[in-house]
């Protein structure tokens, strides 16, 4: 019977685990190669995704530029071509996914657990940099035009804005709630430096 | 970011080296960190690809000992915040010593069970008892466990005591 007090006995219990079938003592190093490629590249695959989504927006609005009668509308959609360029770049430049930086072990890991933590609870913090306050102004100057365009609809697209501008409001309290929640974890690890 | 550049056999003979000595460690590691067969066997071979990035700038900055468990609790650790939903079901010690424990009146427990309880309790664990826990459950003492980590070796301590405490209480009610 293992004495959960005894370091001996627990040290012991733990390591008598089998090694089942994991990868054991090793990966072969032509494996381990193909391994570390195939990781970047499901890096960039992930990011190559964000970049399709954000030139599909830019395309969708370049043809309301051009397709669309009301002026407003025009320079709405050309302001949320902006807009989205903004906002892909922002997210390239902070929160792109990332392989693992290869000098891991100069770090110690309450250093790295909480530089990771940090730059999580920044990206939730600053959604509404990355994604509302680029997006903003050319969906409202766009809405502003239709509007314009459509009087006998005016309460309607009023309606549909305020519910537009309700849900952002939600999506971004869910975000800073996570932020916050982020943060007591850096807090309680600040606690044991 | 690219391949390390390729420094020759040294990379290579320093991975094969910390392979075969911590490798059995490692796979021990992922199992305390992912409970699901498919990821634990990604999350190994991140460790090993990260391992072996990582020698193509090893010099004499710490022990190989210290090289590898840093990288793979890091690792680890990274996999832990980007599964986030996960994480919000980790908890500090300090909830841990709170939560009420279900009596039930086993008090024999064969090293399988035993092994299973002290499994589940470390799935528990939020990242930083974890680390210490299963440094310390390899063996290590609390100045490497301590330098690994980060944090003093008292507070690595303090950590092992409380954990044990609380290891202790779930055998005794039989709390899986």
């Amino acid at each position: 019977m293992t004495d959960p007090q005894n370091d001996r006995d627990l040290q012991a219990l733990w390591q008598s685990q089998s090694p089942g079938k994991d990868v054991g003592s090793g990966v072969a190093l032509t494996l381990i190669r193909e391994l570390a490629q195939g990781f970047e590249y499901r890096v960039t695959r992930r990011n190559r995704r964000e970049y399709a989504g954000a030139a599909v927006a830019v395309a969708l609005f370049g043809l309301s530029v051009f397709t669309k009668s009301s002026v407003l509308l025009r320079i709405g959609s050309g302001m949320s071509i902006v807009g989205v360029i903004a906002a892909a770049y922002m997210l390239h430049r902070w929160g792109s996914a990332r392989t693992l930086p290869s000098d891991l072990a100069l770090t110690s890991a309450i250093e790295f657990h909480r530089a990771q933590l940090e730059r999580q609870r920044d990206l939730l913090r600053h959604v509404w940099l990355y994604c509302v306050l680029p997006l903003t102004p050319g969906v409202l100057v766009m809405e502003i035009g239709n509007a314009l365009a459509q009087p006998e609809h005016t309460w309607r697209i009023i309606f549909w804005s305020v519910v537009m501008f309700l849900l952002m409001l939600g999506v971004l309290a869910l975000n800073w709630r996570a932020a916050a929640r982020v943060q007591r974890q850096i807090d309680r690890l600040k606690e044991n430096l | 970011m690219g391949l390390p550049p390729d420094t020759g056999s040294r990379q290579d003979r320093l991975y094969a080296e910390a392979a075969a000595t911590f490798g059995p460690a490692l796979q021990r590691l992922a199992r305390a960190y992912e409970p699901d067969a498919d990821r634990r066997l990604d999350l190994i071979q991140e460790i090993h690809v990260a391992l072996w990035r990582s020698f193509a700038s090893f010099g004499e900055e710490c022990s190989l000992r210290t090289w590898v468990y840093r990288v793979a609790h890091n690792v680890a650790v990274s996999q832990v915040i980007r599964r986030k939903r996960r994480a919000h079901t980790l908890v500090g010690l300090d909830e841990l010593e709170r939560m009420p424990a279900a009596v039930d009146h086993e008090q024999v427990l064969d090293d399988r069970l035993a092994l299973d309880r002290m499994m589940a309790l470390i799935h528990q664990l939020d990242p930083l008892d974890r680390q210490v826990m299963l440094l310390y459950l390899e063996g290590l003492d609390a100045a490497s466990i301590g330098e690994i980590i980060g944090i003093s070796a008292g507070n690595v301590a303090t950590k092992v005591h409380r954990v044990k405490k609380v290891l202790a209480q779930r055998f005794q009610r039989g709390t899986p």
